[in-house]
C-alpha cells in the first residue's frame, strides 16, 4: 500500500497542488507555510470515510473555511489521490464469446470537487478508476491492463469497464445489477457508500489514515480501561496502548529496544490499574533507586517518545503522518529520532511535518519536500533533491541545514 | 587522566561503540566521547579536533571506506576534508558498520537471531545486511541492538580483518 500522489484545487492555502510521495517524506517548511494545511487534505478523505462529508466539513472549520478565501467564491475546490493497494482479484470472469479471465485491481485514483455555497456545498464531481491487469485464464494470451471507472453524477453511480483490445467483458460480470441500482443519499460521496464500491480495501484504506499530532501532557492522567486500543491523536490514550504492547512477550521486547536507543536511561516502562477502572503507565530510570514514576511526573520528551516509538513501530496502520515528531527531543536525540523513520518506513509509508532545522540536517535531500508560499501567497511543495541549484550547493559542501537555515532550499 | 573522543558517522556507529566497545576503550582513560560528525560542517569538525588537543585529550575518528578503493586513498580524502586530522588516529571500517555488527556473531547466535551464519563479513554493505534482516524483525534498530546483546569481540576479531585490526591498533 502507497499513496503516490495527492493533489488540490482552492483548498486551504493552496490554490492547484500536486505531490508525489514516497515510502518516507519529511515536509518541512517555516511556521505557517502550510504544513498542517497539506495534513488537511489526508484528514478529510479520513474523515469522509468515517464520519461522512458533511461532518467531515464541520471538522475542517466549516465550508467557509475548506476553500481559499482569497479564491473567488466560484471556483470549486477539488482534491484526488492515487495510491497503490491489492484491492483483490476477480477470476473466472467471462469475456462475451465465453473465455475466461482474471483481473487484479491494483491502483486507485480518487478525486472529487465541491462547490462551496452560502451555508453549505454541491458535490460538482465524485469520480473514481481503479486499475486492473487482465489475464486470459487458459490459452497464451497476453495479460494486458484495464480499469473500472465508476462516476457518480446527479443521475445516479455509473459503472463503465475498460479492459485489453480484442476483450470485451460486460460490467454486470463484476458488478451486480442489483449492486449498480444504488443510490447515494444526497450529498455524500462515493468514499462513504462501501455498497457503491464493492472493493473492501478501499473505503478501508481512507478510514485508516493515522495522523499524530502528540500532546505530551494528556497521556500523563489515568484513563478509562475501556478506551481505544488504538493510539490516539494526540497520544492520550497511551497506557491502553502500552498495555497491549506489554502483555505479549515479542513486542515488549521489542519496545525495550527501542527506548535504549532512544532513552538509556529508562530502565522499564509498566502499566498500573487505578481504582479498578483506570489505568496509568510507570517509568523506572536508571537514576538510583528503583522505584517506578507514574505518568505524571515523567519528563515531556520522555512521553513524546514513548508516543513516537509506538506510533511507528506498533501501529498496524499503513499510511502514518506525524505532525512535528521532534517536540521536546534533545538536539542531541534528533539523529536517532531521523533515522528511526527512515527504519519505520521500511514496513509503512511516513509523513512528518517539522521546522525543526536539526531534523533537515539528518534528513537525506531525496526524502524532503519544501513547503513556502509563491509570489501569490500560496502554499506550493518542492522537491529540493530535483533543483540543480541545491544540487551545486551541496556539492560544495554547503549542507542542507544551512541552506534551510538562509531560505534557499527553494532555489 | 584525560580522555577520549571517538567521531562517529551516524545513529549505527554510535550505537554499535557505545554498546560494545566504549567499556573496552575506557581502559586508560577517564572517559569515553562519541561525537557524531555526520553532516557537520567540516571547519566544525576541526574545531572540535583542536579543541581535544588543547586540553591534552585523545581522539579517534571512524569512517567506512565507501567508495574508494583503499584505506589510504579514503584517509587522503578525509584529510582533505579535515585539515586538522591526524590520519593516524583514522579506524578504517570496511565495508561498512553493519559488518561490524554480524562480525561478532558465532554460528549459535547468528541462528538464534534468523541469520545465516557467515564465515566473513568483509564485503558486508548496508544494503546486503538489510537484505539478511528476517522478516520477523520489523526494526532493523531493533536487530542490531539484538546483535549488541549478544556480541563478541574475540569472533569480531576472526571475522572481520578491518575490525581486527582496530582491535590490534586501540585495544590491545
Ligand atoms: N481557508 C484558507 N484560505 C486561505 N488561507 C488559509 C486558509 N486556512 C488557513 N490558511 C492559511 O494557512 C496558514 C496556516 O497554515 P498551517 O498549515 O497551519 O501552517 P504550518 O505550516 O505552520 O503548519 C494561516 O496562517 C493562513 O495563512
Ligand atoms: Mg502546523
Amino acid at each position: 500500500m502507497r499513496i503516490k500522489q495527492v493533489s488540490c484545487r482552492n483548498f486551504k492555502s493552496f490554490s492547484d497542488l500536486t505531490v508525489d510521495l514516497d515510502e518516507y517524506n519529511i515536509l518541512i517548511g517555516t511556521n505557517a507555510a502550510g504544513k498542517t494545511n497539506f495534513i488537511r487534505i489526508f484528514r478529510f478523505f479520513r474523515d469522509i470515510a468515517r464520519h461522512g462529508l458533511g461532518n467531515a466539513i464541520s471538522l475542517q472549520g466549516g465550508a467557509e473555511y475548506i476553500r481559499n478565501i482569497r479564491i473567488s467564491s466560484d471556483v470549486p475546490t477539488e482534491i484526488g489521490i492515487i495510491f497503490e493497494n491489492e484491492l483483490g482479484v476477480f477470476s473466472g470472469v467471462r469475456d462475451t464469446r465465453g473465455g475466461s479471465h482474471t483481473l487484479s485491481f491494483h491502483q486507485i485514483e480518487y478525486r472529487f470537487s465541491l462547490q462551496i455555497e452560502e451555508g453549505g456545498y454541491r458535490i460538482l464531481e465524485d469520480f473514481l478508476r481503479i486499475s486492473c491487469s487482465c489475464t486470459p485464464d487458459l490459452g497464451e494470451g497476453e495479460s494486458g491492463q484495464g480499469e473500472l471507472r465508476i462516476t457518480h453524477t446527479e443521475d445516479g453511480v455509473f459503472y463503465e469497464l475498460s479492459t485489453p483490445e480484442g476483450i470485451a467483458i460486460e460490467i454486470t460480470e463484476i458488478i451486480p445489477p442489483y449492486l449498480q441500482k444504488n443510490v447515494p443519499r444526497s450529498g455524500t460521496l462515493l468514499i462513504e457508500n462501501p455498497l457503491l464500491v464493492p472493493m473492501p480495501g478501499f473505503q478501508r484504506f481512507f478510514a485508516e489514515i493515522a495522523i499524530y499530532d502528540f500532546d505530551p501532557r494528556t497521556p500523563r492522567k489515568a484513563i478509562p480501561l475501556s478506551g481505544r486500543s488504538d493510539l490516539e491523536e494526540d497520544g492520550s490514550n497511551l497506557a491502553i496502548v502500552l498495555k497491549g504492547i506489554l502483555a505479549d512477550p515479542e513486542k515488549k521486547r521489542r519496545l525495550s529496544n527501542l527506548m535504549t536507543e532512544l532513552l538509556p536511561f529508562v530502565q522499564d516502562i509498566d502499566v498500573r490499574k487505578f481504582m479498578d477502572s483506570s489505568i496509568y503507565f510507570t517509568v523506572t530510570e536508571r537514576y538510583g533507586d528503583e522505584h517506578p514514576l507514574p505518568s505524571s511526573v515523567i519528563s515531556d520528551g520522555t512521553v513524546n517518545v514513548i508516543n513516537l516509538i509506538c506510533a511507528l513501530y506498533f501501529d498496524e496502520k499503513p499510511f502514518i503522518v506525524i505532525e512535528e515528531p521532534e517536540k521536546n527531543v534533545h538536539p542531541y536525540l534528533i539523529a536517532r529520532v531521523v533515522s528511526m523513520f527512515g527504519d519505520a518506513a521500511r514496513n509503512k509509508q511516513i509523513l512528518i511535518t517539522t521546522h525543526n532545522p536539526g531534523v533537515v540536517r539528518h534528513a537525506d535531500i531525496e526524502d524532503i519536500l519544501l513547503i513556502s508560499r509563491d509570489s501569490a501567497g500560496y502554499s506550493i511543495i518542492t522537491k529540493p533533491a530535483r533543483r540543480e541549484e541545491v544540487r551545486t550547493f551541496l556539492k560544495n559542501e554547503v549542507g542542507i541545514e544551512e541552506l534551510y537555515i538562509q531560505n534557499l532550499l527553494g532555489l | 587522566m584525560n580522555r577520549l573522543f571517538v567521531f562517529c558517522e551516524g545513529p549505527d556507529d554510535i550505537r554499535f561503540f557505545e554498546g560494545v566497545l566504549k567499556s573496552e576503550l575506557r581502559e586508560g582513560y577517564a572517559s569515553v566521547e562519541l561525537i557524531a560528525y555526520a553532516g557537520m560542517k567540516h571547519i566544525r569538525v576541526d574545531g572540535f579536533i583542536r579543541g581535544i588537543g588543547a586540553m591534552g585529550d585523545d581522539y579517534l575518528m571512524v569512517a567506512d571506506i565507501d567508495s574508494d578503493r583503499t584505506v589510504k586513498a579514503k584517509k587522503n580524502r578525509l584529510k582533505r576534508w579535515y585539515r586538522e586530522l591526524d590520519t593516524d588516529k583514522v579506524i578504517i571500517v570496511i565495508k561498512e558498520i553493519e559488518g561490524w555488527y554480524l562480525a561478532g556473531l558465532n554460528d549459535h547466535a547468528s541462528r538464534s537471531l534468523g541469520l545465516r551464519p557467515l564465515p566473513g563479513t568483509d564485503r558486508i554493505t548496508k544494503e546486503r545486511f538489510n537484505r539478511m534482516i528476517p522478516d520477523h524483525y520489523v526494526s532493523r534498530i531493533d536487530l542490531m541492538i539484538e546483535i549488541i546483546k549478544r556480541y563478541s569481540i574475540k569472533v569480531a576479531r576472526e571475522k572481520n580483518r578491518s575490525f581486527r585490526f582496530f582491535y590490534w591498533k586501540c585495544l590491545e
